[in-house]
C-alpha cells in the first residue's frame, strides 16, 4: 500500500495561477521520499493540498489508501507535518511548545510527558527544553518542532524543506536524526527541498518537480545515469589544441574550460579514463592531473528544465495566490 | 560642506519615502490604525458628552465599565492581527493539519481568557480610585 498517492492533481489559485497541473505522485511505504524542484514549483502547494491545508482544484489524494476529501481527519492523525516557516510560539519555552501541540493531538494525559520526553530526548534537546524558544538557534528550532511532529506517533512524516536556512552542521544533524528515527520506527519520510545534495544523499526516492508537473522520477544514482553526463577534466602539459584533436580521432568530445583544463563528456568515466591517458601520453602530451566529475542532480535538473533552480519571480506570485488563499 | 548636506537630508528623506511607498503598497493599514482614534472622536466622545445631560456626578464610576469594554475590544483586535500573523507563520498550517484542533472555538476563547486578565486590573485601579463597583449579580448580567 502506498503511503502517499497523488493522481491528476490540479490546483489553480484564485488568481489564476497554475500552481500544480497535472501531478501525478506514489510515496512507497517506508520510503524516504525527496520532491525536489525550484522555489515556485508547487512543492509547498503540493504538501498543503496533502496535508489537507487547502483543497484541490481537480484530482485524487489517498494517504494510506484513504482519499483526504472524505477521511480529511483520519488523514490527519495519520502524519506528522512541518511546514516551511516556524510553527512554534516563541515565548513558550520547548517543554511547553510540546506539551500545547501533544494536547491539541489528543495524547492522554498518562502518557505525555513519556512521549514528550523520549521525542525531545531523541532529536537532541533535552537540555533545552526548559529554555525559551527564542533563545534557541535556528537548527534547535527546527530539531523541536520535528520533535513536536514525532509525538503523535505519525506513519507518515511530511516536511517542507526542513533545512532551508541552516548551516551545514545543522542540516546534517537533522538528517542524521530523521535517518535514524526512520530506521528505528519504519515509518515514512516525505520531504520537500531545493538542495539538490540533500535529495541525493538522503532521499532513496526523488521527484523532480517544475513548474507544477513531476518531470522525472528515480532514485538518485538512476537519474544520474539516465540524465547525467559525467566528465573526465584533464590537466596537461603539452599542445591543448592537439590534444583535443586526438581525442576528437577517439570519438570524445572535448572542450576547453576557462582554466585551460580539458572536459570531456563521458558515458562511462572510469572505463574511458586510461584509454584516454594513453592516447595522450603515447603523443607526448603529459597528463599532469585526471579527475572524474560526477554528474550531480543539479546537471540533471538543469538537462531537463534548461533553467536553474532559482526562479524567484514565480515564487512570489504563487507565495501571493497562497497569502488570498487561506 | 553643501554637498554633504544635500546627501545627509537626501539620506533622511529616503527614510520617509520607503514609508510611503509602503503605504502605497498597502493603504489598508492607514484605515486600520484610524480605528481607535476614530472610535474615540465619534463614539466614546458623544457618549461622554451626554453624561451632564444624563445628570452623572461620579464620573470614575461611570467610565469604568466602558474602559473595561473598550480595553476588550481592542484587546480582540489584537487577537484578531496576530491571527492573521499566525497565517503567515506556520502555526496555523500546522494546526489546520493536526487532527483535533478547533481553531476558531479555541482561539477565541484564548482571546477572551486574555482580555480578562487586562479588565480585572482596569476594575482594580477603578476601585482603588473609589468607584462604585456592584456585587449584583443581577445587574453584572444585565450590564
Amino acid at each position: 500500500m502506498p503511503a502517499i498517492e497523488v493522481r491528476d492533481l490540479v490546483k489553480v489559485y484564485s488568481g489564476g495561477v497554475v500552481a500544480l497541473n497535472g501531478v501525478n505522485l506514489t510515496v512507497e511505504e517506508g520510503a524516504f521520499h525527496a520532491i525536489l524542484g525550484p522555489n515556485g514549483a508547487g512543492k509547498t502547494t503540493l504538501i498543503r493540498i496533502i496535508t489537507t491545508q487547502i483543497k484541490p482544484t481537480k484530482g485524487t489524494i489517498k494517504v494510506f489508501s484513504f482519499d483526504i476529501s472524505s477521511y480529511g481527519n483520519r488523514v490527519r492523525e495519520l502524519i506528522g507535518y512541518v511546514p516551511q516557516e516556524m510553527s512554534l510560539w516563541t515565548d513558550l519555552t520547548g517543554y511547553e511548545n510540546a506539551t500545547i501541540y501533544a494536547k491539541i493531538y489528543g495524547i492522554e494525559s498518562s502518557r505525555r510527558a513519556n512521549v514528550i520526553d523520549e521525542a525531545l530526548e531523541f532529536m537532541g534537546l533535552r537540555d533545552a527544553a526548559k529554555r525559551l524558544v527564542k533563545t534557541y538557534s535556528g537548527g534547535m528550532i527546527r530539531r523541536l518542532e520535528i520533535a513536536i511532529a514525532l509525538i503523535s506517533r505519525p506513519r507518515l512524516i511530511i516536511l517542507d524543506e526542513p533545512t532551508i536556512g541552516l548551516d551545514p552542521r545543522a542540516r546534517m544533524l537533522i538528517w542524521e536524526r530523521l535517518l535514524a528515527y526512520k530506521k528505528e520506527y519504519g515509518i515514512t519520510i516525505f520531504f520537500a527541498t531545493h538542495y539538490m545534495d540533500e535529495a541525493d544523499k538522503y532521499a532513496d526516492m526523488v521527484s523532480l518537480i517544475n513548474r507544477g508537473k513531476i518531470i522525472a522520477e528515480g532514485r538518485p544514482l538512476e537519474l544520474r545515469k539516465a540524465y547525467g553526463v559525467d566528465k573526465i577534466v584533464l590537466r596537461i602539459d603539452g599542445d591543448v589544441e592537439k590534444a583535443k584533436e586526438i581525442l576528437s580521432g577517439l570519438d570524445f568530445n572535448a572542450r576547453t574550460d576557462n582554466n585551460g583544463e580539458i572536459s570531456i563528456v563521458v558515458k562511462e568515466p572510469s572505463a574511458a579514463l586510461p584509454k584516454v591517458i594513453e592516447n595522450l601520453n603515447s603523443s607526448d602530451i603529459t597528463v599532469l592531473e585526471a579527475r572524474i566529475v560526477e554528474a550531480s542532480l543539479d546537471d540533471v535538473f538543469i538537462k531537463l528544465t534548461g533553467e536553474g533552480i532559482f526562479e524567484e519571480e514565480e515564487m512570489e506570485r504563487i507565495r501571493e495566490s497562497c497569502r488570498q488563499e487561506v | 560642506m553643501n554637498y554633504k548636506k544635500t546627501k545627509t537630508f537626501m539620506s533622511i528623506l529616503a527614510m520617509v519615502e520607503m514609508e510611503l511607498r509602503r503605504v502605497w503598497h498597502d493603504p489598508v493599514e492607514i484605515i486600520t490604525r484610524a480605528v481607535q482614534p476614530v472610535l474615540w472622536v465619534t463614539v466614546f466622545s458623544v457618549v461622554m458628552a451626554h453624561r451632564v445631560n444624563l445628570g452623572v456626578q461620579d464620573y470614575t464610576s461611570f467610565i469604568a465599565p466602558g474602559v473595561v469594554f473598550q480595553s476588550a475590544t481592542f484587546i480582540a483586535l489584537a487577537y484578531g492581527i496576530m491571527m492573521v500573523f499566525e497565517r503567515e507563520s506556520g502555526v496555523l498550517k500546522r494546526l489546520l493539519s493536526s487532527p483535533r484542533a478547533n481553531i476558531v472555538i479555541g482561539r477565541t476563547l484564548a482571546g477572551s481568557v486574555r482580555a480578562s486578565t487586562q479588565y480585572i486590573i482596569v476594575l482594580a485601579s477603578a476601585a482603588l480610585v473609589s468607584a462604585k463597583l456592584t456585587d449584583n449579580p443581577l445587574l453584572l448580567i444585565a450590564g
